[in-house]
């Protein structure tokens, strides 16, 4: 798992292009939108499809993401749950 | 008071091939969405569209225009429509009607199918300069022989809305007397997977204010308006469609893509829509909503609605369901049906409408359904970037004839710069110092200078942004900061090319993984309203916000606008910008047709160079316009001016000689004379017979050495001008010819495309 959330956070710094932010900055079970790191649903659409291209996991309906991207802990287990 | 009425009405769309086809598919609730046939992508099985079924081929038959020549799907959807409006209204097209149009993506439909091969494959460079939002209006000004103002707006899904506005404007403000207006948008694997990354494409049928509603289906197709002045219209007994009666623009101010909580842009454009009609909510008899089937939309849109209208709601459905959602071209296909709607008495369903939306519970009209009283209809458009439109059509009443209007003389009140912010490849962002110390470099393409950007924006809203956006926001931010105002009564924008970083982003990664697997953001950021769009975000700025993108007239095209809101007293002060911005990729694709040179050269010395084309560069500058004068006044507007193909230096000529005599003065007057010229070999003769011919006497200055050749490269010329103005003084670097002796009180900036866009500006002290 923490070798995982690890991963996700260079992932995520990359895909939303957040080129202030270093891994360390990230707190796993922060929130990833609104107060927390302030992500908003354009973000959001970028986290799907990197669950698809990383994960091979397809979300079908974007509001499902607004609980599977709540923290870098909540993505990491649903990715841990689905993958294949 | 002039009042702008409809003469003339033609439309292609899925449900028909013009407006009699349209009618009867509307009224036996034929739609015309279905499979994918003729564009070609992976979804062809997966998502649902509203499609022209004629192939490109058929289109051209139709459009009754020559085979050989280079056509976008765009360019004949809109070419067949605006010849049926023509006809129809039969009007003489040799009497400088205007053209106004919209689209969003333009020529992407052909671009796409080529983009890949662009660099290598010869045969497709006849396709690099269809690319631009502006080709299918220039393709329908020359095959409909229209000879007045052409230009082109581009703000998302609200583009034709808007274009039904301006033209209107320009009627009322006595700036033309017949305009064509409206807008064209094919389908395009670019906007399929663009809107696919948002997820909210529908993979049933679309099914708007429904609460079971999962997205939109896209459309495609063309329609426009031919509107003429009321009173003669009449007076030669021609039939009159509807008047248009109130039109606004507001902007959201919430979200690039979604709507506010509450509506508050589509409230806004609505009631100032009806404020201008002169209304109230209760005399509006049907709404032809923008209901595009999304979560988001329908149900904000529904929220403003109730806002507006209370208990009251009149008739409305979205007509979608039928069409698709046509993007660029869905508001003026809408303002058709609408008018149909008020000349028919009947208010077309919302089809596939079965349960209300739980959080606002109100039920669009599901049958075709007779209406006993119609006089007025309102009609919604509603874009990215916040972008919300209204517009409000009338039935002429009987007695419209005898009714006498007063005369209004028209004041032509002042308009003044009053603040100026200007990113460029020199040093102009800083007030002390004007163009002293030269950036000299030798490369291929000049760049801009930048700024450091964390100094004007939030780093979190950084990231998303490309550098058009950037500069745009800076130098926005300059020129706000330099005429002390925080929030501008209206953001005027143009752009020539728009946000190509991104555009190029989302087309080639759409191309490299052959469809999958791709992210919004590019795709948001692509659209051409998006700095306007960022500027208002930012500023939470409801107000008036228009975006031209139309080559070298989308920066005069934005000044024209900002001078009839500043006469209309619509604004007391204005944001009006221009910018564009370089890649290494577009410069590489436009070397191939020789409209940039290949070699690196140093730009004092491009102006002599004897390649072919520009030295391409790029830049954002931006102004405060204001009625009042200041004590930070730079200059004064005094007149724009834009005209299209002249068929000789003649023309050129006696066109920038009535546009000086119209304001009052004699070329002697003039005290400097800005020219675009660009050291393009097979161009600047153009410039040289001017100069020569007209301007023997007067001094002259180049500036595109110092900015690049660039769409809106006038916008730089506008602010070298105001410097210069404001502080009476030459810098040695501009001067051509001649020496200053006098007060510099007159500035005449002259600039040309390629011999196709010409434009003028004229600035006086202020």
């Amino acid at each position: 798992m923490e070798e995982l959330i690890e991963k996700l956070k260079l992932q995520i710094i990359e895909q939303l292009n957040l080129e202030d932010m270093a891994p360390e900055d990230i707190d796993p079970e922060e929130p990833l939108f609104g107060e927390g790191l302030g992500l908003d649903s354009i973000d959001a659409l970028e986290l799907i499809v990197l669950l698809e291209k990383e994960y091979g996991i397809k979300i079908q309906n974007p509001k499902d993401g607004q609980k599977i991207f709540f923290s870098l802990s909540t993505m990491a287990k649903y990715i841990k749950e689905n993958q294949k | 008071m002039i009042r702008v009425v409809v003469t003339g009405i033609g439309i292609i769309s899925s449900i028909g091939n013009n407006l009699q086809e349209t009618f009867n598919s509307l009224i036996e609730k034929r739609s015309g969405i279905g499979n994918i046939d003729i564009l070609e992508t992976i979804h062809k099985h997966e998502f649902l569209v509203g499609e022209i079924k004629l192939t490109h081929n058929e289109l051209i038959e139709l459009a009754g225009v020559g085979k050989k020549s280079t056509w976008t799907r765009t360019s004949l959807l809109g070419i067949i429509a605006a010849k049926q409006a023509i006809s129809d209204s039969g009007i003489d097209v040799n009497k400088n009607v205007a053209l106004v149009s919209a689209s969003t993506v333009g020529g992407m439909d052909r671009s796409e199918l080529y983009y890949k091969d662009l660099l290598t494959e010869a045969v497709h460079h006849k396709y690099i300069d269809t690319h631009h939002v502006g080709n299918s209006t220039e393709m329908i000004a020359e095959q409909c022989g229209l000879n007045g103002l052409i230009t082109t707006i581009s703000t998302a899904c609200s583009s034709s809305l808007n274009s039904v506005m301006f033209g209107t404007r320009l009627i009322k403000n006595g700036h033309t007397k017949i305009a064509v207006v409206g807008g064209t948008d094919a389908l395009s694997k670019f906007t399929l997977n663009g809107f696919n990354t948002l997820m909210i494409l529908d993979k049933e049928h679309c099914r708007p204010f429904d609460n079971t509603r999962m997205g939109l289906n896209l459309g495609e197709g063309s329609a426009y308006l031919v509107l003429e002045e009321m009173e003669s219209a009449i007076a030669s007994g021609k039939k009159i469609y509807a008047e248009v009666s109130g039109y606004a623009n507001a902007n959201d101010a919430h979200h690039q893509t979604a709507s506010s909580e509450n509506g508050e842009g589509p409230f806004l454009a609505m009631q100032n829509a009806l404020d201008v009609a002169g209304i109230l909510p209760s005399n509006i008899d049907y709404i032809n909503a923008h209901g595009t089937g999304t979560d988001n939309n329908d149900l904000t849109e529904g929220k403003a609605i109730i806002r507006l209208f209370g208990e009251n709601i009149p008739p409305f459905s979205s007509t979608k369901a039928f069409t698709g959602h046509a993007l660029g071209a869905a508001g003026v296909i809408e303002s058709v049906i609408a008018i149909l709607s008020l000349n028919y008495k009947v208010a077309f369903p919302n089809i596939n409408f079965e349960n209300a939306i739980k959080e606002i519970g109100i039920v669009p009209v599901s049958d075709v359904t007779k209406l006993n009283k119609v006089e007025h209809v309102l009609t919604n458009s509603f874009g990215f970037g916040g972008n919300d439109s209204s517009v409000v059509f009338s039935a002429i009443k009987n007695n419209a004839v005898n009714e006498t209007q007063p005369l209004i003389v028209k004041s032509k009140s002042p308009v003044y710069i009053i603040g100026a912010g200007c990113v460029s490849p020199q040093n102009t962002l800083v007030k002390d110092t004007f163009l002293e110390d030269i950036a000299e470099t030798e490369s291929r393409f000049l760049e801009i200078l930048k700024p450091d950007y964390r100094d004007f924006i939030d780093p979190k809203l950084l990231r998303r942004m490309s550098k058009i956006v950037r500069m745009g926001i800076v130098s926005s931010t300059v020129a706000l900061q330099d005429a002390d105002i925080g929030k501008p009564d209206a953001i005027l924008t143009g752009t020539g090319m728009g946000c190509q970083v991104d555009t190029e982003k989302f087309l080639n990664s759409m191309i490299e993984n052959n469809e999958g697997l791709l992210t919004p953001t590019s795709f948001i950021q692509s659209t051409h309203n998006t700095v306007g769009g960022s500027i208002a975000l930012g500023q939470k700025n409801h107000n008036y916000n228009l975006t031209y993108v139309h080559r070298t007239f989308s920066f005069e095209s934005a000044l024209l606008d900002s001078m009839l809101l500043l006469e209309e007293k619509k604004a007391k002060n204005i944001l009006l910008g221009g910018f564009d911005e370089i890649t290494e990729e577009s410069w590489l694709i436009k070397t191939k047709i020789d409209y940039y040179k290949t070699n690196p050269v140093s730009n004092p010395k491009v102006l002599v160079d004897n390649q072919k084309g520009a030295q391409a560069g790029e830049g954002s500058s931006f102004f405060v316009l204001s009625n009042n004068i200041t004590e930070n006044s730079y200059a004064k507007v005094i007149g724009v001016d834009m005209f299209f193909k002249p068929t000789n230096n003649r023309v050129i000529e006696n066109r920038i000689l009535s546009f000086i005599k119209n304001h009052s003065l004699l070329v002697s007057d003039i005290d400097l004379v800005i020219q675009g010229n660009n050291g393009d070999s097979e161009f600047d003769s153009i410039y040289n017979h001017i100069e020569n011919r007209m301007f023997a006497n007067n001094i002259i200055t180049y500036y595109k050495h110092l900015c690049g050749e660039y769409d809106t490269s006038t916008s730089f010329a506008m602010w070298v001008a105001s410097r210069i103005l404001k502080e009476n003084k030459i810098p040695e670097i501009l001067l051509r010819k001649g020496s200053q002796k006098r007060e510099i009180r007159n500035v005449l900036i002259y600039n040309q495309f390629r011999n196709i866009n010409h434009s003028l500006i004229l600035l006086a002290k202020p």
